[in-house]
């Protein structure tokens, strides 16, 4: 079973939202509109947030996407008192939007939070409406449930089913989530964390590699390269 | 063969007479009590964005509710059973007044986590799924007994009492004298019945005692087992627990000052128990400073970088006004008032522990709130912030109002004094009376 | 027998922490039950109380 991983080289990424804005289409996340979203309330599976340091004039500005870190002990699933949500044999953590009961207390106790609920039924204007992702994964979550990145789960079972189709074994370098796909910078890398030999892992060993909050002992898989 | 008591008739008073005022009084909370309901079907409806949370502040003002309802429940468990392990007899006259609170605030706890829930009508995934690891799954183990083991502890030392109701009020309505002879399962005053009681009762305030102390810290636990600065403390607990126990006590002591009031029951509830508890008060409110103290110091001490922004956000920061101010309405002025003014004086008893209780409810706000408010991804996201919106204040206001709807219709059929354990002689033993109506000082 | 990988399996399934809940609960209504009955029943000469084996002392 692979251990599927990300690695986000700070350096190539220019903050031009474009996995931000591949991950709604392709995930269904539905817009908030301007009061919602200055609520916080928008839902954004991936976000690229800006961490500035220091003040003007002698500024640093550091763009930093962040996607679910999909952590090997991961502090949501803990806390879950349904088991709504879970990681999977592959390392991915998944939310069940069945179970859920919405109690919110996986966002509060996830320390990056990438966890979304659903104050309202999601909605969407008539032009994008036609435009919904329509696999069974993504379809359009209830109010009341806690919802999060899933490194596009419906991209590795179509990826698995196509080969199957094709008739030869998967690899782990047929799927990508889109954010990847789309990434102009190329800034970032997706794969095997188990594999060795697999761009990611070997990534994931550079010494510009680091997870953020490594000293919580989440053990994130998702790796940044340090900005040079 | 029932128990003697010279306050019998002054105790059951209030039971035998609903006025005009009473049924003006239950419409009225009753009124707020659907109000809330009213919000909260809206909520369900519409989902929890009608309310002020957002992101970060996953977690408002229903779960600030939770922790205080819990909390103030564990007045009647202490002032009954702690104090019944201790042997501290003076307790007698008000323990039913104080376990009525436990029972009617019980409900508006639990249930506010329910309230707060995205999905109340997927309650029941809890059994079907129920996943041990998960805090909220200590909080139900724990709540829900201590719900079923108050029921059960207050009823209990009921029964003799509504014998006697059974007994005496010959004259209340049909449906009533029904319910009193039903509820009285047939006690008939037996010396047995009441050594059987006694000692049945004896061993459940051991076990009682138990259950507040787990019920508390396993509230705090919701907080303390997670990452977030200023609530991953092993003190949490102690901490809640005790914050806890001195809301309760106040509470205890403004429902004694109102039950005599309106009740007239100046003669049973007598000046030396608001006396006893004035000293417990200054006891809990020293031990609570000093829970802050422990608290706040080993954070602000370490300088730890996430912890030091939630610490300064409530010292002078956002947070401050509320902050200072819980201090001042939990400690500074209580303090000053039971030190110097609270002796052989109800009124100003009340008022602090009003104060008490505001700054309680404050103070859970305040653990809850700020962490939030300042996550962990503070540099990248910015603070958050939050404000309860009307749905959120709808229901607050009901609970409280549900709460005192129930005492208030409670009070009016049965007892709020427990006859047979304050009377004089009780079959069986040479109960000494013990309840010394004289007014004491200190 | 692997008692860590059983105390693992509890606290790490869905469904374990439902029925400790219901034991607990349902546990503590038996016993309360069976409590209130004896207490009431020492005034009763006809039903002696049915779980207690020795025989009560009237006082």
């Amino acid at each position: 079973m692979p251990r599927w991983g990300m690695v986000i080289d700070l350096d190539k990424c220019f903050a031009c939202q474009s996995c931000t804005a591949a991950c709604r289409m392709e995930n269904n996340t539905p817009p908030a509109g301007k009061d919602q979203a200055g609520m916080g309330r928008a839902i954004l599976w991936n976000e690229v947030l800006p961490f500035v340091e220091g003040e003007y004039p002698n500024v640093k500005a550091t763009m930093l996407p962040r996607p679910c870190m999909h952590c090997d002990n991961p502090a949501c699933i803990k806390v879950c008192p349904v088991q709504a949500t879970y990681k999977n044999e592959e390392g991915l953590v998944l939310v069940d939007y069945d179970r859920c009961i919405g109690c919110r207390m996986c966002t509060v106790a996830c320390p990056y939070a990438v966890r979304y609920f659903n104050w309202f039924a999601p909605e969407w204007p008539e032009d994008l409406k036609a435009h919904l992702n329509p696999e069974p994964e993504v379809q359009p979550r209830p109010k009341g449930v806690v919802e999060k990145c899933t490194f596009c789960v419906q991209r590795l079972r179509k990826a698995r089913e196509t080969a199957e189709a094709e008739g030869r074994t998967f690899q782990a370098t047929d799927y990508v989530p889109a954010c990847v796909q789309t990434c102009t910078g190329h800034a970032r890398y997706f794969g095997d964390l188990d594999d060795p030999d697999s761009l990611v892992s070997k990534l994931a060993h550079s010494p510009r590699a680091f997870r953020m909050f490594e000293e919580l002992g989440t053990q994130p898989k998702v790796f940044y390269l340090k900005q040079g | 063969m029932e128990p003697k008591n010279h306050h019998l008739k002054a105790i059951l008073a209030p039971v035998r007479k609903v006025s005009t005022g009473d049924y003006l009084l239950w419409g009225a909370l009753l009124a707020l009590l659907l109000a809330g309901a009213g919000a909260w079907t809206w909520q369900f409806i519409e989902g929890l964005g009608i309310t002020g949370m957002n992101r970060p502040v996953y977690w408002g003002v229903y779960i600030t509710n939770f922790v205080f309802f819990i909390g103030l429940a564990h007045s009647g468990t202490f002032i009954s059973a702690i104090l019944r392990i201790a042997g501290q007899s003076w307790r007698a006259p008000l323990t039913r007044a104080a376990e009525a609170i436990t029972l009617f605030s019980l409900p508006f706890g639990a249930g506010s986590i329910i309230i707060d829930m995205g999905h109340p009508e997927r309650i029941f995934n809890l059994l079907f799924y129920g996943r041990y690891q998960s805090p909220i799954l200590w909080d139900v183990t724990a709540v829900s007994l201590y719900m079923l083991s108050s029921i059960v502890f207050f009823y209990l030392s009921l029964i003799p009492d509504i014998a006697l109701c059974r007994d005496r009020l010959t004259d209340a309505p049909r449906w009533q004298r029904r319910m009193y002879e039903l509820l009285a399962l047939g006690w008939n005053h037996s010396p047995e019945q009441y050594q059987r009681l006694e000692k049945v009762l004896d061993g459940m305030a051991v076990f009682m005692t138990m259950l507040v102390v787990t019920v508390h810290t396993v509230v705090s636990w919701l907080f303390g087992m997670t990452v977030q600065p200023g609530w991953h403390t092993a003190l949490i607990g102690p901490f809640f627990l005790l914050g806890a126990i001195l809301s309760g006590t106040a509470a205890v002591v403004i429902v004694l000052a109102l039950l005599r009031k309106v009740y007239k029951l100046e003669k049973v509830l007598h000046l030396g128990l608001f006396n006893s508890l004035r000293k417990l008060l200054i006891t809990f409110v020293l031990g609570w400073l000093y829970m802050m103290i422990a608290e706040h110091l080993t954070i602000g001490y370490s300088s730890m970088t996430e912890e030091m922004v939630v610490l300064t956000d409530k010292f002078s920061g956002t947070y401050a006004t509320i902050f200072w101010g819980m201090a001042a309405l939990v400690f500074g002025i209580p303090l000053l008032v039971f030190l110097f003014k609270g002796r052989n004086n109800v009124g100003w008893m009340v008022f602090a522990c009003v104060l008490v209780n505001l700054g309680m409810w404050l103070e859970r706000y305040i653990v809850i709130i700020p962490t939030e408010v300042s996550p962990r991804m503070l540099t990248v996201m910015g603070q958050g912030s939050y404000l309860p919106a009307l749905p959120e204040i709808l229901i607050t206001v009901a609970c409280f109002a549900g709460m005192a709807l129930l005492y208030a219709v409670f009070t009016r059929f049965f007892p709020i004094v427990p006859i047979w354990e304050t009377a004089q002689e009780l079959p069986g033993h040479a109960h000494a009376a013990q309840v010394s109506p004289a007014v004491t000082g200190d | 027998m692997d008692i860590g990988g059983l105390i693992h399996a509890f606290f790490d399934n869905a469904g374990p922490g439902g029925v400790v809940v219901l034991l607990v609960v349902g546990g503590a209504c038996t016993i309360y039950y069976y409590l209130t009955r004896w207490i009431v029943s020492a005034g009763k000469d006809i039903e002696p109380a049915p779980e207690e084996g020795t025989v009560s002392v009237d006082a």
